[in-house]
Formats: C-alpha cells, structure tokens, sequence
C-alpha cells in the first residue's frame, strides 16, 4: 500500500493555468484542488480543474503515434513506433520545402498555448514565414487595437490601487473563477465597479452600473462616453495636449455621439452612458479590465475597442497607479515568450487581406482563411500543416476547413484525444497534459514556478516541446544548415534557458513549491512615457492611426476609431433574420470544444443549448426546452431553446464548439473584421424555429 | 460531540461556477463512471432582468432521518453527519418529499444516493471537497 502524495503541479485545462495540489495515489491521478501556496489564488479551483481525473484518464486520450492506413478524414489508423512518426514527420516536411518552398508548411499551434516558442523556432529553423495560432481569432485583435494606439503590449489594470474599475465585456465569475475572491475583495474595499455587457450575468449583477448594450455596439458606446467626458471637461488636459496625436480630429467626430444618439445604438439609456463616462474619469484612478475575444468578435471589432481603449489616455489613467499600468509590479526578464521573433522574409498567409496584423506585428500569420488557402491555392500553395492541438471547430464554418485539411499533401496533429479534426490528418502524435510533465511557469510580479510532473504520461504521450525538438532534430540530420541551438539543447536545458535572464537556476527553482521571485528584478514603473516616446510613428498615442492609415486607399481603413453599425448590411433580409446572433461566450464548465468528451462537465447542462428571451421565444411560438433549429443566411444548427432573462429581447445566444450542432457553422467564413480578419461571431443575424417545422425558404 | 460538523450553502453569494457540483462527483467516483451524479442540486433563481443557477447541498439537518419510516437513514456519531444505510432503503422517496433543499438523490437502483459530508476526507483532517473547491466562500463547514 502506498501513501498519497501530494505534487506541486499546474492545470492546464483552459488558459490562465492555475496552480494546483495533484493527488497521486499509486502513480495515478486521484484528484486535484486549488494551490493554497499562491499569492494569486483563493485555493479554490473551477468545474474543469475539478473534474481533472476524467480529462487525464479520458477515453478518447491518444496513447501512440498514429499513422492513416484508410483514405484521408475516413479515420481509420495504425500504430506506430515514435521513431517512425518523427521519421515520417521530417521526410514529409523536407520534401514538401523541396517541391514547393517553405512557405507552403504551416506551423500551427492550437491549445494549449505553453509550447508556441519552441514551435516558432521550428518554423523559423525551416524556413517558412507562416507559423500561426489559435490567437488567429483569439484575443490578437484586442492587442492590435490596443498597440494601434499605445505601442506596446496591451497593459493590464492595476487592481490592487484602483478606485474604479471598468470591465469591458468579461464575466471573470465564469471564465476565471478562482479570481473570483479577488474581485470580491475589490468590492469590500469600496471600487466602483462599472460592467459592461449585453448580458446581466452573476458579474454585471454584482456591479455597481451596469451598462446592458447591444451586442456590437461597445464603440458607440464607448465614443458617447468620450462625448461626456470631453463636454464636461473631464479630461486630462494636459496628457492629451502632450502625448495624443490626432485629438482634435477624434473630439470633433465623438460629437456625433450624444448619450441620446448612443442610447438609440446601444439601448443603453443616455443617463447611465453619463453616470458611467462621469464615475470612469471622475473617480479615479481608474482601471479598464478588457476581454480577450467578445468585443473584437465584430466585424468593426478592433476600431469598436481603438475606441474603447482610447478612453484610458483620455481621461489621464495610462501607466499610472491604479490605472492601466506598464508595469505593475516587479518584474523579471525571461527567456522565449515574446522574445522569439517570426521569419518575415516572405509574404505570410493573411499578409495580403490583414496588412496591419503584420505591420503590429504579434509574430504570426494571420490564418482565419486558412481553409480558402488550401482549397484555392492562394496566395500560393499550402501543402503541409504541422500542427499541434489544431481543432476545425476554432474556424467560421468549421466543415469547410475540415475538407481543406483533407486537400493538404501532409497533416500532422500533435493532440491529447482524437478530435475530430485529428481524424482527418495523416498521423497523430500524442501529447500530454501538465500533469504528465515538467514545466517552468512565468507568474505575475517577476514571481517563477516550477509545475512538478505528477504522474507518468497516460500510454506513450510526449511533452509538446520534447516532439517539436526531435522533429527538428531529425530534420537536421538530413539539412545540415539548419541551425537553432536552444531546440538543439534538450528540454532540461530549456527550462534552464527560460530562466537564464532572471538569474535563477533550474535547480533552486524546483527546491522552492511556493515559487520564487527573479534576481534580477526591475521594480513597478509609473509614467513610462516621461521617458520614452510611444512606439507609435508618431511618438504618442494615436487616436488617429497612422499605421491604419497606410492601407486607406488599397483598404479602406481609417485612422480615427470609427463607428459602423453590424446592422446596415444590406446583404442579409431582417425580415428573414430578425434576431441578433451572439455566438461563443463562455460557460464555467466548457472550454471551447475539447470538454464536451467529458460527461461530468457536459452532463451539468443541455446541450447545444440556445438561449433565448422569453418574449422572443413567445413571438417564435417555441416553449423553454424546446427542440430547435437556429438559421442564420450562412447555416443552420439544431439545439435547445432555453428561455433566460440575462440578455435583453432580439438576441439569442448560442455557446461554441459543440459537434451536436456547431454555433460557428452560422457565421459565413467571410464575415470578417477587414482589419483583423477576426470573424463576427458575436454579431450576426438568425431566426429560430421549432424543430420538425418547415421553414419558408426553399 | 467535539466534530459536530453541518454544511452551509450560501445561494446569495453563489455565482454558479459549478466547482463545488464537479468536485463532489470527482471525490465520490472514478472518471470511468461517466454517468457519476454529483450528491448537489443546480437550480435556478430568478428576478425580472436576472437568473442565475445556483448551487445546493445537504446540511445535515435530519429531517430526512425522522422520516424515513425503514430507519435506513442514521446520525453517525464521529461528526453527526446524516448517513444513509442502502441495505435499509426501500427506495419509497419519502425522504425526497421532505429534504428543504430538493438534495436528495437516488442511484440506478432507485435506492437513496446523497451527501455524506466527505467523511473519509474529514477523517485524514480535509475539508469536504465541495467546501475546498469553492472560491468565494459560498460552500461553508458550519
């Protein structure tokens, strides 16, 4: 009988990867709970965390390599030796660079995130410009916007001294719970909270204004509360005259936007814009906590949020205490995060459609039209896709990416369990979660931590960095030229690698479970702009892009954060399409698509399930759980009507990812944001009919 | 009795992360068991412009215990915590028409599944697992 242990290790189901105590009776996984040795962390843990077991021990888990033995997407495979899947991998990807150029192999890394660096490197070592990510319709656009701006990274609230804090369209409670605590305490210390979000989740429910918009329509809503704020001299003067560029072009175009005027855009009454545009510059310092991905799901996403930010250098709250902040805390450097820069030798997938993805660079191609690239062989041929955690579900009109895929000479996916989007590759490499391997983690506040692995990987699953690493190595030895030395080195030695700048060893690191802070620490900083101008071309924060500016003719972009409604398109009958599609907010207990495989997350509620106002669902004659067919001018899904009151009447929302019927085949794959190519998932047109019913259309 | 041990589920302050629901059907079962129940209730609560669904277990209190007219549900006597006897059970429900929070669950037998205040845990000194998952302090030992 052996004892349990308890292991300082990390979850790594969704993204903010939470510490957590693995308990481990022999050698496996029996449960898992919130890390209470954390500065950031209540001790708590969320659905997903909780329910690790099933997600370890899943039986759609993939325990060897894989290699296709029936025709392309019939998903019929063999097993095969390590040895012959990195063989395979590497005169595959070699031959393809020999007939049709590097270019023509994407690197792709889906989920998780953690091995993106080691992944650019191979990309870079080949040769190929077009290593890209699942950011390619996740949060990039919000950076973008945000750098069009500032410059620089987008920078974070300053929590611990604000007195205000704005939440931009986020419901924290859900979609990263063990903060949960956090935000309370913010509450009892007195912050004004202001939400912003079309729903009155348990979030905008606990807030002190909550402002109810119309999905897409956080620009206006945001150019009206500069409208205030402007009008009643609530602005910085005197930050604005010295580091804004383009103010007085941006407060003549805000006039356009009263609070009455928004008020008929947004449906947010005029009192509560100016309540909100008065409690954000009037009693502050003030904080924005923005989202990842619901605000730049619009098709005018990334000016909606220019909009949106711009609001922060208006009222004075950029880089100080309490405000939206360079850095808040100490800080130590590190290795490979950030720091490995994207061939850009060539023309990149995306370069053509979304110039400015590149000329703000986030070191990737830009692929949300990956399947156009294959199927239409343009802007070149795409042949090969070497991917890890690449999930088809992640796309607009996901099937059309899932038949490209089946176009592509050679498809590799490295994953934890047979997608489906796996099924359609040439060979499959199985991946291990966090619990199965070791990994250096950079926390907030220059603080570093050691994730300890907890049991052996689940059948002959490998760490994501080690197979990227032997792929390159295999390459190697039949190109000699290539050449990058950290993933020459060996895994030990890139933790070791991460580390080096921060004066820590591998070693000293592992000895401490609570973690410890870097040697080299540069403190908290205020007002960094005293010192250095803005990464702008301009040298200040731009209201009015300069950099959007360069593709107004060849795009149409324009520079000052502009307002166009979602609704006047033409294209699509409102008569046939009456109700608003949101698509893809977060529930607690799913993550995307990959843990509706887990029945205990799956089974806590219905489905896919479509929610709708009880007005609304009246006015469709559909009953609360009834069956139902969404339809919207691009597709159609079936699901269950649930009635719920959080959002306002005239919009139904459907969660992602779910194969029963996929919310992202409603949204056409060229319903784009022109800027970032990210698809309007948020913001589209449907009706609902009560399953088994005819519709009107042919 | 020194441990004395209820629980307490604080809906005011649940926001319906749904840790608590997991965590219990993770402490109580293998990830094989794929149709496990957690021993916790979801409901909704509604106002005009606002629902939320919400978390509920057993307290503890007993009324179940009275009422069971087979006596297969005890006090157990280390922490006072309301256990059940399935051997004793006759699967009647007459529990289920009495428990005040709508928690009383019932296996594939029909026999009566419900929460037993994780007493392996309280006994290696841990909380319940519903109580270390939550984040907000919602799920309380009282």
């Amino acid at each position: 009988m052996s004892e349990t242990k308890i292991i300082k290790t990390t979850c790594s189901t969704c993204g903010p990867c939470c510490e957590v105590d693995a308990y481990v009776k022999d050698g496996r996984l029996i449960s898992v709970e919130g890390a209470r040795n954390t500065p950031m962390q209540s001790g708590g843990l969320c659905a997903k965390g909780a329910a690790a077991a099933q997600y370890v021990y899943n039986k759609e888990r993939i325990l060897y390599p894989m290699k296709r033995v029936g025709e392309k997407g019939e998903g019929k495979f063999e097993r095969i030796s390590w040895d012959e899947a990195y063989e395979m991998t590497a005169d595959n990807l070699l031959r393809i660079r020999r007939e049709y150029g590097a270019r023509s192999s994407v690197f792709y890394a889906g989920y998780s995130k953690w091995y993106r660096p080691a992944m650019l490197r191979l990309a870079n070592v080949y040769g190929s410009p077009n290593f890209c990510t699942e950011s390619s319709t996740c949060f990039q656009a919000a950076a973008l916007a945000w750098r069009s701006l500032y410059g620089n990274g987008i920078c974070r609230p300053d929590l611990k001294n604000t007195n205000t804090l704005m939440i931009w369209s986020s419901n924290p409670y859900h979609t990263n719970t063990p903060m949960s605590k956090m935000f309370q305490e913010m509450k009892r210390r007195g912050v004004r909270i202001i939400d912003v979000d079309p729903r009155r989740t348990v979030t905008a429910h606990d807030a002190d204004i909550h402002l109810q918009l119309i999905p897409g329509t956080d620009g206006a809503l945001a150019l009206s509360m500069a409208q205030v704020i402007i009008e009643e001299n609530l602005y910085d003067k005197e930050f604005v005259d010295k580091y804004v560029y383009g103010f007085e072009e941006y407060r003549e175009y805000v006039q356009q936007f009263t609070p009455e005027k928004a008020e008929k855009i947004t449906g947010v009454p005029a009192g509560k814009i100016r309540l909100a545009a008065r409690t954000y510059a009037g009693n502050g310092p003030a904080g924005l906590m923005f989202s990842a991905s619901p605000v730049v799901h619009h098709i005018n996403g990334v000016q909606n949020y220019r909009a949106v930010f711009a609001l922060i250098a208006l009222t004075g709250n950029y880089d100080i205490e309490g405000g939206n902040r360079t850095q808040p805390g100490p800080f130590s450097p590190a290795n490979e995060f950030g720091k490995v820069r994207r061939f850009d030798g060539e023309e990149a997938i995306g370069q053509k459609e979304f110039p400015v993805w590149f000329d703000l660079s986030c070191d990737e191609a830009q692929c949300t039209m990956l399947a156009d690239y294959i199927a239409k062989e343009k802007p070149y041929p795409i042949k090969a896709v070497f991917a890890m955690g690449l999930n088809h579900r992640m796309w607009p009109q996901p099937e059309y990416l899932q038949s490209s895929l089946g176009k592509l000479d050679f498809y590799v996916n490295a994953e934890l369990f047979m997608s489906e989007s796996s099924k359609s590759a040439d060979l499959i490499l199985p991946a291990c979660t966090s619990y199965e391997r070791e990994q250096v983690h950079i926390g907030m506040g220059g603080r570093f931590f050691f994730s300890n692995r907890a049991i052996e990987p689940v059948g002959e699953s490998r760490n994501d960095i080690e197979i990227v690493m032997e792929v390159y190595r295999r390459m190697k030895l039949k190109d000699h030229t290539m050449c990058d030395e950290v993933l020459e080195s060996g895994y030990e030695a890139y933790m070791e690698h991460i580390l080096e700048p921060s004066g820590l060893t591998l070693e000293e690191l592992k000895s401490r479970p609570e973690g410890m802070q870097g040697k080299n620490l540069f403190p908290p900083a205020v007002k960094t702009y005293e010192n250095e101008p803005f990464c702008t071309p301009s040298g200040k924060v731009e209201f009015r892009s300069l950099v959007l500016e360069r593709y107004k003719d060849s795009h149409g972009y324009e520079g000052l954060p502009v307002y166009h409604d979602f609704r006047d398109n033409d294209a699509v009958d409102r008569k046939e399409f009456p109700l608003i599609l949101n698509t893809g907010s977060r529930k607690p207990q799913l993550f995307h698509s990959r843990l509706y495989r887990m029945p205990w997350l799956k089974n806590i509620e219905t489905v896919p399930m479509v929610e709708m106002h009880p007005e609304d669902g009246k006015a469709c004659g559909i009953a609360d759980g009834d069956s139902v067919r969404v339809i919207s001018p691009s597709g159609e899904i079936e699901g269950t009507a649930f009635y719920n009151v959080q959002g306002k009447p005239g919009v139904v929302y459907i969660y992602h990812g779910c194969a029963k019927g996929d919310a992202n085949e409603l949204i056409g794959k060229d319903y784009l944001d022109p800027i970032s190519g990210f698809p309007g998932f948020k913001g589209y047109f449907c009706r609902v009919e009560k399953s088994g019913e005819t519709g009107d259309e042919e | 009795m020194k441990n004395r041990m209820k629980l307490r589920f604080n809906v005011e302050k649940c926001i319906g992360c749904y840790a608590c629901y997991t965590a219990c059907i993770a402490e109580h079962h293998l990830p094989e068991e794929e149709d496990a129940d957690s021993n916790i209730t979801i409901r909704t609560v509604a106002e005009e412009d606002f629902q939320k669904n919400v978390c509920e277990g057993c307290i503890h209190c007993g009324l179940c215990m009275k009422q069971c007219p087979n006596g297969a549900i005890y006090r157990e006597e280390e922490y006072g915590l309301i256990l059940v006897d399935k051997g004793k059970c006759t699967g009647c429900r007459v529990c289920e028409s009495v428990c005040p929070k709508g928690v009383i669950h019932y296996d594939a037998d029909g026999k009566l599944e419900k929460c037993d205040g994780c007493i392996e845990r309280l006994r290696e000194g841990r909380e319940p697992a519903c109580v270390r998952a939550c984040c907000i302090g919602a799920v309380e030992r009282a």
